[in-house]
């Protein structure tokens, strides 16, 4: 007999409600339990053709129909062992990928990508059985074995421990290099830690990842800040290779006025209240700039706060590059979002500030990304009043680590360029994640680390 | 091995460290000392007391376990070129004297303004000044080619307000928070340009910085969240 299809009974993942939410950093959605999460891996059809919908969806290719097989089978280390083949952090993407534009958005119930036409159906919530798998293995506390090959001898150097340099190390570690990671902050995971708030990914998860790099060798030094606390040209000199990893993490200002008192960038904030656990000062009330994950993530930071949370972003919600269902969960827990907004000036009295000016847009010709561009209305000048303004309009790149080495060419936005193997124009050196493509998501970085463990191990075997 | 020597009433600690437990460091550059599980830091110039590397840190709270050294961070002090110094602070800026004095052979003076029960216990040589307009007629006097001002900013603002024609150094003291250049707490406005103090920091010419726009000097109030 057929499969029954089962286009709209998707499950949906159980949340706190937002009156709850918005008082604790805690995390808000809850986790399938393991009836759910059964029941919804019995809506996937297992596509034969799965490499042309959800896992060509997937930036880093999980096996997702095997996944869910798993899952069925009531097998979940299988199921674990299946998706850390390609993604080794099963808790993290499952919580934040934008899966709607991912697997789930090439999810044959939703989406026929072979066809490329709309389905009638709701995608196979595929991001929440991850993390139920994710979850599963780590708080049940199976061992997981994770046998990295014999030693090789080699030694990598891995600058920055966000996901591209811990997608690195891990790859590496497998294959029997030693390798040590150089990490400016005292602990690992990069923006997963200080960028994403624990209301989203709880840090816990970070912890216990951490656990697995030490079991496979990986050796961490904290605080160590490449081209201050130590040269990059030493770190080259001493290592076979080199991964430079670092990120785009600089936080961005840019706005006549962002001298004031009041003025934070995104990074700021959201650093002092996730990794050092502070209560920023942002006033009765905050004005967050930008329409992306930064400018979410600060606005769940700020509602936490007890602040009335305003947004404003020059484009529509559409055209965003946040998640829809992350705008409703910021708009149910209080945040006040005004689309076609564009601020012009940060207004001050006595140094502090006191409101941002703002002009209303409208949509135009589309522009070089595809999207329209947005053009001011006339005479449609208007003044938030505010004690406080967040910049959450994208990060740059921070070159510290790599500024004194001038060999290695840089794009023109100051991040580094690499070839198709990600080498740097300096042999041995490596580079991937932010730092060459520019602020992107999580999973993308992690793919662009283990892509490169494949070529530097390639490099480490080729140099014997 | 981390020692913590708490200075009863003053809020002062003293962190020792055996020194090849911690990198090297260069003239003029700073760590963070990060202690309790937030991992709080508080950003300070490294020392050397016999075998051990020292740091001292003002703090409120009690600190008994410190969680992470980071660092060194900042850029080096280049004093290349320069052979008498005047090295102007209050008890804030003692151990960032050491620390340079230590790292050259230049011929340094230190003259101190305030509290000076900091500079005793750690033996440093001064002269107790009651207000800025002794630098400037020193200054005239002595034939210095460098001043260097630390401690609060305002003891660098109020030199630079004396009009000195001797080139001024200043050590920055802005709210650090990473140390590698992320979060822009520590931003200041150099001849127009933001540099941070984190990474370029922290010794600036002092007439080179726009000190008003310096608004993020003063620490807000912190406190832990419910997590």
């Amino acid at each position: 007999m057929p499969k029954k299809i089962r286009y709209f009974d998707r499950n949906k993942e159980p949340f706190l409600s937002p009156e709850e939410r918005v008082k604790t950093f805690k995390e808000y959605a809850l986790g399938f339990s393991v009836s759910m999460a059964i029941d919804e891996a019995n809506r996937c059809l297992f596509c034969k053709d799965a490499e042309k919908r959800c896992i060509k969806g997937c930036p880093i290719h999980v096996d997702i129909p095997g996944f869910i097989k798993k899952i069925t089978e009531g097998d979940l280390v299988g199921a674990y062992k299946k998706i850390i083949e390609t993604d080794i952090f099963p808790s993290i993407c499952g919580r934040v990928c934008p899966q709607e534009r991912q697997c789930e958005g090439s999810c044959i119930l939703y989406y026929d990508t072979v066809r490329d036409r709309k389905n009638k159906g709701l995608p196979v919530s595929i991001g929440a059985l991850e993390k139920f798998v994710g979850d599963f293995i780590r708080i049940s506390g199976i061992e997981i074995e994770e046998i990295p090959d014999p030693p090789t001898g080699k030694r990598v150097a891995i600058i920055g421990a966000g996901p591209a340099g811990l997608g690195c190390a891990y790859d590496l570690a497998m294959k029997g290099h030693k390798v040590y990671v150089y990490e400016a902050l005292p602990k690992i995971g990069g923006v997963m830690t200080y960028g994403i708030p624990s209301a989203r990914l709880s840090k816990e998860i970070i912890d216990y990842e951490y656990e697995r790099f030490r079991k496979l060798g990986v050796e961490f030094i904290f605080g160590c800040v490449v081209g201050r606390s130590i040269s990059l040209r030493e770190i080259i000199n001493e290592y076979d290779a080199v991964f430079i990893a670092s990120g785009y993490g600089r936080g961005r200002l840019g706005l006549k006025g962002d001298d004031l008192e009041g003025v934070y960038s995104a990074i700021e904030v959201l650093m002092r209240v996730n990794l050092f656990g502070e209560k920023v000062n942002l006033g009765k009330k905050t004005v967050i700039i930008g329409g992306g994950f930064t400018a979410i993530d600060a606005a769940i930071t700020a509602l936490r706060l007890g602040v009335e949370t305003h947004v404003v972003y020059r484009r529509t919600r559409e055209t965003s590059s946040a998640r829809q269902e992350e705008w409703d969960h910021i708009k149910e827990e209080g945040a006040f979002i005004h689309w076609l907004t564009q601020p012009i000036e940060i207004l001050g009295e006595e140094g502090k500030v006191k409101g941002i000016k703002c002009i209303k847009m409208t949509l135009g010709e589309k522009d070089e990304s595809g999207r329209p561009r947005p053009v001011p209305v006339p005479n449609s000048e208007h003044i938030i009043d505010c004690d406080s303004v967040i910049f959450a309009i994208g990060q740059d790149p921070n070159p510290v680590s790599y500024e004194d080495v001038p060999e290695i060419k840089r794009d023109k936005w100051g991040g580094i360029m690499v070839n198709e193997r990600y080498e740097t124009t300096l042999r041995g050196v490596f580079a991937g994640g932010d730092v060459i493509s520019g602020g992107d998501t999580v999973v993308r970085a992690l793919a662009q680390g283990r892509e490169a463990a494949k070529f530097i191990h390639e490099y480490l075997m080729e140099s014997k | 091995m981390v020692r913590i020597e708490r200075r009863e009433g003053k809020g002062w600690f003293f962190i020792k460290v055996d020194k090849g437990n911690i990198p090297e460091w260069k003239r003029g550059q700073y760590f963070i000392i990060r202690y309790g599980e937030n991992y709080k830091g508080i950003p300070s110039f490294p020392f050397q007391i016999g075998d051990e590397a020292t740091f001292v840190i003002h703090s409120e709270e009690k600190i008994e376990e410190i969680t992470n050294i980071e660092g060194p961070c900042g850029k080096p002090l280049n004093l290349s070129g320069y052979t008498r110094i005047l090295f102007v602070c209050n008890e804030k800026g003692i151990p960032a004297f050491i620390n340079i004095k230590q790292k050259g052979k230049e011929h340094i003076d230190l003259f101190m303004l305030g509290s000076t029960e900091l500079g005793e216990e750690l033996g440093v040589n001064y002269r107790l000044i009651r207000s800025l307009e002794e630098v400037k007629e020193e200054a005239h006097k002595s034939n210095y080619d460098l001043i260097i001002s630390a401690g609060d900013n305002e003891i660098s603002k109020g030199i630079l307000d004396l009009n000195i024609p001797v080139e001024h150094v200043a050590c920055v003291d802005t709210p650090i928070r990473d140390g590698a250049g992320l979060c822009l707490i520590c931003r200041v406005y150099v001849k127009g340009k933001m540099k941070l103090n984190c990474v370029d920091g922290r010794w600036f010419i002092a007439g080179d910085i726009d000190w008003d726009k310096l608004k993020v000097s003063k620490e807000e109030k912190v406190g832990c969240l419910r997590r």
